[in-house]
């Protein structure tokens, strides 16, 4: 009797053992793939999300700045332009991959690409949310540190031609699992722009908090040495229907 | 003049009153937006444009078509949105202003002043469902990835990039739109009335169906449509981003009654610092043949007569190269087209520089080229436009 009651005893243990260890061990055994699916998640990847942009650019002691308000679901994208006022109007869409430029004094919304500049540094294709664990390969991963911070370094390789960047170096923070530094090179391998990303807002999700994007400094490492900061207000998580996404509707 | 000026400004003023109050902070901008209400955009643009008539034009001769040399104008622009449970609202009034003078034909020496008061665009647009949408309005109704004309669209090709601070007349339409999922949508279309269009010959009522759907990085679109008096046509669209830097496109019709087809192709491509350049081929089968461009306006029988405030021979070229933010705010487009069949050629240059959180200058100067009794050069040598934009 004894030793069936410690055999019960020792099983017992080890079942509450094992679920006070388990999200250790989740964390611990998180693989490289879903850690970027995490970092793009605190990117705006997720299933309807609302919030303002403010950009501002320094270059040659002249700042330029841009509001946008932005609606994003999965990796759609609405953003409309609250200020300067002459850019009152203006639209920008991303619906299934394709990306569409509208303004009062154009007629039709214009097919664009994801690399066309925005302001300064920052392309179209960088208000979107990223979507590196699909649409890159990871052909190296590094233990590093950022800041004092543990992190993994991951070299990425666009794994189809529609991506913005050929490769990205990616420093992903071991613990938060949330991106934390990236360098952008050209297809001939030069270091085009480098950014470096704050996670101080954070959303709630199935009543589960998460860090949520902040703040980004893309800095241009090839022509010149101007910044463009791009500031994120908080999320509001919010139901988006399709025809939000849908270049019909773009004009009003 | 002056009670149509006050007039508009009465309702300016209204809507500066009901507006609603301005957000500082990043966070709450944010409602201005995500609140159903009132929108707006209050614009003025002003300009100048002065142009040089073609010599002893067989086309138009002795300035039949009352071409002015000078124009000076002034339009107020308010745009107002308002959305309200399941309606959506969209007003669109116009106050312009302009002075013309005129230095060819009867007119000569001429001066002249006008202004008008109309409401350019408005729309009244019901959510039946989240998926069905009816709609009733006014509007410049314009899709497809092309810039030279649309060919695909049966109710007005033409999308006034040669000119883009004139904005072009809407027509009437009625709509109802199914949007059932974010691949799929599909458009009834009537066109009930010109509007404010000027349509070249009497207008003709028109319905099409458009079916558009959106794939990962391409989207193709089909519109059925019947025009009365003139039979069924099909235009169709189609646009395929191959990279993130190429991509290219194809827009047509076909015209059941001539058995006429109209076709575009395109490419664009973007370069890592951000220019685009964009190349169209476009033919027309209904393109006229006539070795002088006036014969392409005698009536033949059987054919449809050509409108010439749009393209009429058979075969063009277009080239543009767009830049944004050059020298630190300035926009800059280069447009040719080239007519290859009589080898005329129209050029424009387009510069638009920021200043202030407001204001916007622009300058477009175009220049037509090429032998006499070619399209290019049978109307105007070339044209100067320099203006402002302010917006509120």
């Amino acid at each position: 009797m004894n030793k069936l009651l410690t055999k019960k005893a020792i099983f017992l243990s080890a079942i509450v053992s094992s679920l006070l260890i388990a999200p250790v061990s989740v964390s611990a055994a998180i693989t490289d793939q879903q850690m970027l699916l995490k970092a793009d998640q605190a990117r705006g990847n997720l299933s309807g999300v609302v919030w303002n942009v403010a950009i501002q650019h320094e270059a040659n002691a002249r700042n330029k700045g841009m509001t946008l308000n932005v609606k994003s679901r999965g990796f759609d994208v609405l953003a409309k332009y609250l200020a300067p006022a002459r850019n009152k109007g203006n639209k920008l869409l991303m619906a299934n991959g394709n990306m569409w430029f509208y303004k009062p004094s154009l007629s039709k919304p214009v097919p664009i690409s994801r690399r066309q500049k925005l302001l300064g540094n920052a392309a179209y294709g960088d208000i979107a949310a990223t979507d590196y664990a699909n649409s890159y390969k990871i052909s190296k991963v590094e233990d590093t540190t950022v800041s004092g911070e543990a992190c993994k370094k991951f070299r990425l390789v666009s794994n189809n031609k529609k991506n913005t960047y050929d490769l990205i170096d990616y420093w992903v923070s071991s613990q938060r699992h949330i991106a934390v530094k990236a360098h952008y090179y050209t297809v001939s391998g030069k270091l085009f722009k480098t950014a470096i990303m704050e996670h101080n807002n954070s959303v709630t999700i199935n009543d589960v908090s998460q860090p949520f994007i902040s703040k980004i400094v893309i800095s241009d490492t090839l022509v010149s040495k101007s910044k463009t900061i791009m500031k994120f207000s908080k999320a509001k998580i919010r139901k988006i229907n399709d025809y939000e996404f849908n270049v019909s509707f773009l004009r009003r | 003049m002056r009670n149509r000026m006050v007039n508009f400004l009465m309702v300016l003023s209204l809507m500066l009153v009901v507006n609603i109050s301005h957000a500082d902070s990043l966070d709450e901008q944010d409602t201005a937006y995500s609140v159903p209400g009132l929108d707006y955009r209050f614009n003025v643009t002003g300009f100048v444009l002065g142009q040089e008539l073609e010599k002893s034009s067989p086309t138009n001769p002795n300035n039949i078509l009352d071409i002015p040399r000078h124009q000076a104008e002034l339009n107020f622009r308010l745009d107002l949105n308002y959305s309200i449970g399941k309606l959506d609202l969209v007003l669109k009034p116009r106050y312009e202003a302009r002075r013309l003078y005129w230095k060819d034909g009867l007119r000569s020496g001429q001066n002249k002043t006008e202004d008008e008061l109309f409401v350019h665009e408005w729309m009244a647009r019901v959510h039946l469902t989240s998926e069905l949408f009816a709609s009733l309005g006014r509007e410049d109704l314009q899709w497809g990835p092309s810039y030279l004309l649309s060919p695909s669209n049966p109710f007005n090709q033409s999308n006034g990039r040669f000119k883009p601070n004139i904005e072009i007349p809407g027509m009437d339409y009625a709509k109802i739109t199914w949007v059932p999922d974010h691949q799929w949508t599909a458009s009834l279309i009537a066109n009930t009335g010109e509007g404010r269009q000027d349509s070249f010959g009497s207008f003709s009522k028109t319905t099409a169906l458009k079916v558009d759907y959106t794939g990962n990085g391409y989207y193709i679109s089909i519109v059925p449509s019947h025009r009365e008096g003139s039979g069924n046509q099909l235009g169709w669209y189609a646009h395929w981003s191959t990279t993130d830097y190429l991509s290219l496109y194809f827009e047509g019709q076909h015209k059941e009654k001539t058995d006429d087809t109209d076709y575009l192709i395109g490419a664009r491509y973007t370069f890592e610092d951000a220019g685009t350049i964009t190349g169209e081929y476009y033919h027309q089968d209904s393109g006229c043949t006539a070795v002088q461009y006036q014969n392409c306006f005698i009536p033949m029988p059987g054919k449809d007569a050509h409108d010439p405030l749009s393209l009429v021979r058979e075969n063009y070229l277009f080239l543009q190269y767009r830049e944004n933010g050059v020298f630190e705010g300035t926009d800059v487009a280069l447009r040719w087209i080239r007519n290859l069949d009589d080898k005329s050629n129209r050029v424009m240059a387009y510069f638009e520089r920021e200043f202030g959180d407001n204001t916007q200058l622009f300058l477009n100067a175009e220049v037509y080229q090429g032998k006499q009794f070619t399209e290019f050069d049978s109307v105007l040598d070339y044209s100067m436009m320099i203006g402002f934009s302010y917006t509120q």
